[in-house]
């Protein structure tokens, strides 16, 4: 058994976060690596990543392997910013270059108007991953501000903030939602 | 927000992370090595980060802190005396020998050391050292040929002798001569031991019937201090 499953008093729990661990580490490992090109950090991101995952099992989600593939990558991504940001690497990962990502000519070019679920969908691609990341533990697994903050490790504001934000950006290109 | 439009906000969301997983798997990272040993790693900065904390560290210090008092009280009471003796009884008198530790030993803490042998002695137990040393004194003590020398032998030892009986109200007295401590042992009523350092010993033996210590001090005092007669051949 991983040890730092002993933390953890329910043997279901523990099952379960052990079971997590086998099936996806090689995958969220080489996740992480493609984010900080580094085996150390790589490493590193993802243990931090474990760490939270203990401290808020009760938000992973269960059930489904593909959601639960969805919210680890989250995880991770957001885990591997997080390190290069505490790192000073000069990576092209800093929040600044996340939100240029989405420049209007991007979103034109890869936006395909077949039809609506196409054009969400190109859309949300084209979004800085820190507020698609936000919007999906929000719409996708319903979590709230201050459950992001946690299972993100950042700060409740910065989780509000961004969640308003990416709440924003969706709602001016798709009237639709209002969300 | 119409839950047709919530559903397909959601399966967006999902597939795009989900192309976003798949687009990374199928990536070739030729570089990429995963270490060895990353389980220990996580389990090393987990306990860092979970299991040492203040909380836990205040609770460990108390515990080690009630077991030590448990220790030191339970050791404490099942104490054994520090000393080892050898006793020997011949003529009305008891003959101890005390192992060394008691060479240094105060004048008081000559009394406790005695205080449960003669406990012993009214019992009518004899006690055997554990250390080759008294081992050996035992055997001069037992051997019918040296018996007549015993008070000579004696000298040679770290011991004290005492009587079984003791008439006068002090155990001993210290007196000075020449620097030198000396303490006063009754030996019977017509004799006291003198005893030095727990390296000389010997016994006074007096023509006059001892009432009280300032008498046998006085005794003492002239008899060492006599002429001709160092401290050192008195043993």
């Amino acid at each position: 058994m991983l040890f730092f499953l002993m933390l953890v008093n329910d043997e279901q729990e523990r099952d379960a976060l052990e079971k997590i661990y086998e099936e996806n580490f090689d995958w969220m490992l080489k996740t992480a690596f493609y984010f900080l090109k580094n085996n150390e950090d790589a490493e590193d991101a993802i243990q931090e990543v474990f760490v939270g995952l203990v401290k808020n099992k009760t938000d992973i989600p269960t059930g489904d392997e593909e959601r639960l593939r969805a919210y680890l990558f989250i995880c991770i991504r957001n885990s591997a910013f997080a390190l290069a940001k505490k790192k000073n690497y000069d990576t092209d990962i800093s929040d600044e270059f996340i939100e240029s990502l989405s420049t209007e000519e991007d979103i034109q070019d890869r936006l395909i108007k077949k039809d609506f679920y196409n054009e969400v969908l190109a859309y949300i691609k084209t979004m800085p991953p820190i507020y698609k990341d936000i919007l999906v533990l929000n719409v996708l697994y319903g979590k709230s501000s201050h459950k992001i903050a946690k299972i993100l490790q950042i700060p409740k504001k910065t989780a509000e903030s961004r969640l308003t934000r990416a709440k924003q950006l969706l709602n001016k290109q798709f009237k639709e939602f209002d969300i | 927000m119409t839950k047709e439009n919530k559903t397909l906000l959601e399966n967006a969301l999902f597939e795009s992370t989900s192309q976003e997983i798949k687009e990374i798997d199928d990536t070739n990272l030729p570089d990429f090595s995963p270490s060895a040993d990353f389980k220990r790693k996580i389990y090393s900065s987990h306990i860092k980060k979970k299991i040492i904390t203040p909380k836990r560290i205040f609770i460990a210090i108390m515990v080690l802190l009630i077991a030590t008092i448990i220790i030191m009280v339970s050791t404490s009471n099942d104490k054994e005396p520090v000393y080892d003796y050898i006793i020997d009884i011949s003529n009305n008198a008891v003959s101890l020998s005390v192992s060394d530790k008691l060479k240094d030993a105060t004048p008081r803490e000559i009394e406790l050391a005695y205080s449960p042998l003669n406990s012993m002695l009214n019992h009518g137990y004899k006690l055997k050292s554990r250390d080759a040393y008294t081992t050996e004194i035992i055997n001069t003590f037992t051997n019918e040929e040296k018996n007549t020398d015993i008070e000579l032998k004696q000298s040679v030892i770290s011991g004290i002798t005492i009587t079984l009986d003791q008439s006068l109200e002090e155990p001993y007295r210290e007196i000075y001569i020449d620097n030198t401590k000396l303490y006063l042992f009754e030996r019977d009523t017509r004799s006291v031991i003198v005893w030095m350092h727990a390296e000389y010993e010997f016994f006074l033996d007096y023509n006059t019937y001892l009432t009280d210590w300032e008498e046998v001090e006085r005794i003492i005092r002239e008899t060492i201090n006599a002429p001709g007669v160092p401290i050192s051949e008195l043993k």
